[in-house]
């Protein structure tokens, strides 16, 4: 249902009141995506006269009617900091420049009338002010359930305020005459939107990397690369102010929320990860309309929660349900993955369904490290999933000179040609292992879980190797090229920020890359691919371009119009 | 195994013989600290090396006679590596001692960029091991690299195993040896099975199931299926298949029924490899084909009805 708003129209005059229906005593027409609340459809106008006549027939005479009907309210939570004090805005009275509450309307009524207030639900996370520093119910030192006040003659105005994500109340907005007799009575559904995980079909908004030029490596170059295409969406973070931790997508996850009255509010989720990047949210990010929050216990840190570990795919179609902001993946098996209490927030969500991958065989074990969604317009549902495939790689390899030289290789893998990877037993079973019980599995739970068809599957050529002093775990021995950026521009292009692979003798020429082409050829025409230098810095660090990156995005505006079937 | 008159297998024989018997009576883990070995490089270690390590902290390998280990004379190279670096290289030299260890997505340290892929950054890296006073994570890291300078390091890293107090730096030695010379690469793995760290044992294992040359040490391989831990259970088995150890049939078949399903898996994998025909007559194929765990009743569905 994507409105439960109940329309009357109530004549009033002077006379006794009718019944209108609903007694207001219980907020029913609340629940959860349905209608059958006995009281008139949105559109069903029931005109309602004190006299029990309906409007039909009225004379001219007649004052003008009230129309007591109230939209469902879709706000935001207010844990930001708008006016810069220092507290969480929730808080604390709402205050002028609050821009995170939601305002409810309520018509002027007659000399002498009442309204009377009671909500149900979540009231620990949903209050209801009666105008600027006038708590009415909900949370406030104690909970309030009902509240009752006269309006001014010009009417009142509601502020609805939320403490959490995705929380529902029910509120009852009843008229009581002089007498205390209700008069009309209207339910209104208040909701505040879920934290929501953005894909990678949503316009970029900015990226983050963080540049290092250390002994140990530079990205330099990939940072002029974004510099050059991003422009002004794109900054550089620098590392010295970090301890060059330049592992910016693990470190906070980019959500929000947005209410139907124009208000977002940005979260940055922070990882509790915490190594030297655990400021950078506080520091660059956090302000009005942006807050900062964890879940999970820093104590019980693994590398599991590191937000490459947590992605979301492109809107999909399963089994029937549509989930148009897409489905939250990420590496869990059992008690093993992602912390219990961030994965729980992520559930409560309900509108991005989540769902587990086992990433439990990788060294640092992030979902980023072998699949991602890139857009693709002219796919039937809009995009393709990149998936990691090894017997793709074993083909690729078998169809060059095995003495190609691969000096990139040589030093950093121990295999200076083609033809040593290809004669490699212990690698080819590893690997042939690796897509038997790791990827061809992850596969068709991808299938299953976003409703997928063959079609919607590009393989790229990826190869694993042992990372020692990892417990027998993998990391990408030819650079994850699936662990890429995407990045959607206001000029309608999207482009890729892919890792170099270096699959070639002469390392200055990525037109002689076999790897390269490969990848180019199999990806959607539309999209424009940047290889990028991510060797040293990521690459040897067991990570790729997408650990490196981080990127907010526009968010997709009307959830409760598309996705409300969900909750 | 493969019988040879060779003397370096004779050799691995004797230390894997040797290693085992420390195994068992030995103490856990911990052993001399590098900055107390006989062979100490600068002076500060050659004083601490007057101190002599403690037996009940001696790591089993460490019970082997110390001779029989250094098969190479490395200290004397590496010094005379590092002299002429100073004087010919200073900026190399100095560049690789003071280089960062930095920490990798997972969390370990690496040591990383053009000054680590140097063939003279090898001498630099050992004596840096041994003369710093690095912290396990910084040695672990130091060890890694040491492959990925291209240059010598295979004496040294085989003779570290007997001499490396710390498991997670053992460990990385095994996973150094794999790219490292025969026979220093097997001395240091036959040390690295015989660990009293499964860890170390696990990827003592896992090296030897890459190198052509594992069978060597098929013995002390298919040992280790019995192996006390699962993950050793589970390594060896994947090295017997890699090497197709004909010899770990009998054991391999055993594991069939282990209680991890890893060992099941790596086992029944590992059969499929050393002789494919026979696996896919073995009874057991049909209680594995509906095997709790889905991967190993996946695979044996495979070797079941593929051709």
């Amino acid at each position: 249902m994507a409105k439960l708003s109940v329309r009357w129209l109530v004549m009033l005059t002077l006379g006794p009141a009718v019944a209108c229906g609903d007694d207001g005593s219980e907020p029913s027409g609340m629940t959860e995506g349905g209608s059958d609340t006995g009281t008139p459809d949105d559109d069903t106008t029931t005109a309602v006269t004190t006299t029990g006549q309906t409007l039909d027939g009225t004379t001219t005479d007649d004052p003008p009617p009230i129309e007591w009907e109230f939209p469902p309210v879709f706000g935001v939570i207010n844990a930001d900091d708008d006016d810069a004090n220092g507290t969480n805005d929730w808080y604390q009275p709402v205050f002028d420049g609050e821009d995170d509450v939601s305002t409810l309307a309520i018509p002027p009524v007659p000399d002498g009338y009442s309204v009377h207030l009671s909500m149900v639900g979540d009231l620990a996370n949903a209050r209801v002010w009666n105008g600027p520093g006038a708590f009415a119910l909900g949370s406030g030192n104690q909970i309030v359930e009902s509240y009752e006040f006269t309006p001014s003659p010009e009417g009142a105005e509601l502020l609805v305020e939320f403490g959490s994500d995705n929380v529902f109340a029910g509120l009852s907005i009843t008229l009581l005459d002089e007498d205390g007799a209700e008069v009309a009575t209207a339910p209104v559904e208040l909701r505040s939107s879920p934290l929501i995980l953005n894909h990678h079909l949503q316009p970029t908004e900015h990226v983050w990397v963080v540049a290092v030029n250390a002994g140990w490596g530079t990205n330099a170059d990939m940072v002029a690369v974004y510099e050059d295409v991003l422009g002004d969406h794109f900054t550089p973070v620098p590392g010295p102010s970090y301890g060059n931790d330049v592992w910016i997508q693990d470190e906070i996850q980019p959500a929000y929320g947005i209410g139907d009255q124009g208000q977002r509010a940005d979260t940055i989720i922070d990882s509790i990860r915490d190594r030297e990047l655990d400021p950078f949210a506080e520091n660059e990010l956090e302000g009005p309309d942006v807050n900062v929050r964890t879940w999970g216990n820093p104590a019980q840190v693994t590398s599991w929660d590191s937000f490459g570990n947590l992605e979301n795919s492109p809107p999909v179609t399963v089994d029937g349900v549509d989930y148009p902001l897409g489905r939250i993946y990420y590496g869990r098996q059992g008690d093993l993955g992602i912390h219990g209490d961030m994965a729980a927030q992520l559930v409560a969500q309900e509108v991005q369904a989540p769902f587990e991958l086992d990433t439990l065989w990788l060294c640092v074990g992030h979902v980023d490290e072998f699949a991602t969604f890139v857009p693709d317009p002219d796919s039937p549902k809009g995009f393709k999933l990149l998936l990691a495939d090894v017997p793709s790689a074993w083909a690729l390899l078998e169809s060059l000179p095995p003495d190609m030289a691969l000096p990139r290789y040589g030093a950093d893998h121990g295999y200076d040609t083609v033809g040593e990877l290809l004669v490699d037993a212990a690698l080819r079973n590893l690997n042939d292992d690796l897509q038997a019980d790791e990827l061809d599995v992850i596969r068709e739970v991808f299938v299953t879980e976003l409703g997928l068809e063959e079609s919607d599957i590009v393989y790229m050529p990826s190869l694993f190797e042992t990372i020692g002093g990892c417990g027998g775990g993998v990391a990408a021995l030819i650079p994850g090229m699936v662990n890429l950026i995407v990045s959607n521009l206001p000029s309608g292009e999207t482009h890729l920020f892919v890792p170099d692979p270096y699959f070639r003798t002469d390392l200055g020429d990525q037109g002689s890359d076999p790897v390269i082409d490969a990848f180019t050829a199999n990806l959607p025409d539309s999209l424009v691919p940047h290889y990028v230098d991510d060797w040293d810095v990521y690459h040897l660090g067991l990570g790729e371009v997408h650990c490196g990156t981080n990127m907010t995005r526009t968010p997709i505006a009307n959830w409760w119009e598309v996705a409300l079937h969900l909750l | 195994m493969t019988t040879s008159r060779n003397p370096t297998v004779s050799l691995l024989s004797t230390l894997v013989a040797l290693a085992l018997v420390g195994c068992a009576g030995g103490p856990d883990l911990e052993g001399p600290d590098l900055r107390s070995a006989p062979e100490a490089v600068t002076p500060a270690q050659a004083a601490e090396a007057a101190t002599p390590a403690s037996s009940a902290d001696a790591p089993a390998a460490a019970t082997a006679e110390p001779a029989t280990v250094a098969v190479k004379e490395w200290r004397p190279w590496m010094e005379a590596q590092v002299d002429r670096l100073r004087r010919e290289q200073p900026d190399t030299f100095d560049a690789v001692m003071a280089l960062e260890a930095r920490p990798t997505r997972a969390g370990l340290l690496r040591l990383t960029g053009p000054a680590v892929r140097n063939p003279d950054a090898a001498p630099i890296l050992l004596y840096r091991l041994l003369s710093k006073g690095e912290s396990t994570a910084v040695r672990a890291a130091i060890v890694e690299a040491l492959p990925r300078t291209g240059g010598d390091f295979s004496a040294a890293a085989a003779e570290l195993m007997a001499l490396e107090t710390a498991p997670e730096v053992r460990e990385v030695l095994c996973a150094a040896l794999q790219r490292a010379q025969a026979p220093h690469a097997l001395e240091g793995l036959a040390l690295g099975v015989a660990d009293t760290a499964a860890r170390v044992r696990a990827q003592a294992l896992r090296s030897l199931g890459a190198r052509p040359d594992g069978a060597q040490l098929s013995e002390a391989i298919i040992a280790a299926l019995t192996d006390a831990d699962p993950v050793v259970q589970q390594e060896a088995a994947r090295a017997s298949g890699n090497l197709a150890l004909e010899s770990a049939t009998d054991a391999l078949r055993a594991q069939l029924g282990a209680s991890s399903p890893a060992v099941r898996l790596h086992a029944l994998r590992a059969l499929s490899r050393i002789d494919p025909a026979g696996t896919k007559a073995l009874p057991e194929l049909t209680t594995l084909r509906s095997d709790a765990d889905p991967k190993v009743a996946r695979l044996a569905e495979r070797l079941a009805t593929e051709g």
